[in-house]
């Protein structure tokens, strides 16, 4: 296995665990509360506001205009 | 009984489904609308820079200032696997742009390249990124 794919492989994990861990949240008995539940409870605060935008931000110059 | 302009208030500032189907509407269309515009821009370009920026520092200002809205608390454990993953995903993001940041080690931009150098890409790409921007700003 090249580094190459090695490396695909790592980030495909990262979508999988991400939609899987979605999916797990989405089930009514799971402590783990669902990705944009997380996000709106983390908007709830100036910080956590400026912080989240901020991120959104940078991921919008990084990968449209950089 | 509550005073009459604080019952006033409310109305005003509350929607019929409607009303919020037909807002709803018109941000996608204003979104879409910007990205067949944006998207015309090539990346690493002022006309870029400039597409992103705009929109971008006006959202941000726009939810900074507006007034949060009331949501169930969620304590550390029911997000500690979004924080763990974001945490892996930026480390991983920045071990691959130090270390390698090459055709054999490429980092998660570096992947999404081929697709951004298209039009249909980053019409997709400005899409998504202004539609997460505006949910985010109206949470």
């Amino acid at each position: 296995m090249t580094a190459r794919a090695l490396v695909i492989a790592g980030l495909t994990a990262l979508v999988a665990l991400t939609i899987g861990g979605e999916l797990v949240a989405r089930r009514g008995r799971s402590r783990v509360r669902p990705l944009g539940t997380a996000l709106t409870a983390a908007l709830r605060t100036p910080t956590g506001r400026i912080g989240v935008l901020t991120v959104w931000l940078w991921l919008g110059w990084h990968f449209l205009a950089r | 009984m509550e005073p009459i302009s604080e019952r006033a208030a409310e109305r005003a500032t509350r929607r019929s489904p409607r009303e919020g189907a037909v807002s709803r509407a018109g941000v996608v269309a204003a979104i879409l609308g910007y990205a067949l515009v944006a998207a015309s821009c090539r990346p690493l370009t002022l006309p870029a820079a400039a597409a992103v920026l705009a929109p971008g520092v006006a959202l941000l200002v726009i939810g900074v200032l507006r007034r949060p809205r009331s949501v169930e608390l969620v304590g550390w454990r029911g997000a500690a696997p979004w924080i763990a993953l974001a945490a892996v995903c930026g480390l991983a993001e920045l071990a691959l742009f130090v270390w390698g940041n090459d055709a054999a080690h490429p980092t998660i931009s570096m992947l999404a390249d081929p697709a951004l150098a298209t039009y249909p890409g980053r019409l997709l790409g400005y899409g998504l990124w202004l539609g997460i921007g505006a949910w985010l700003v109206s949470r």
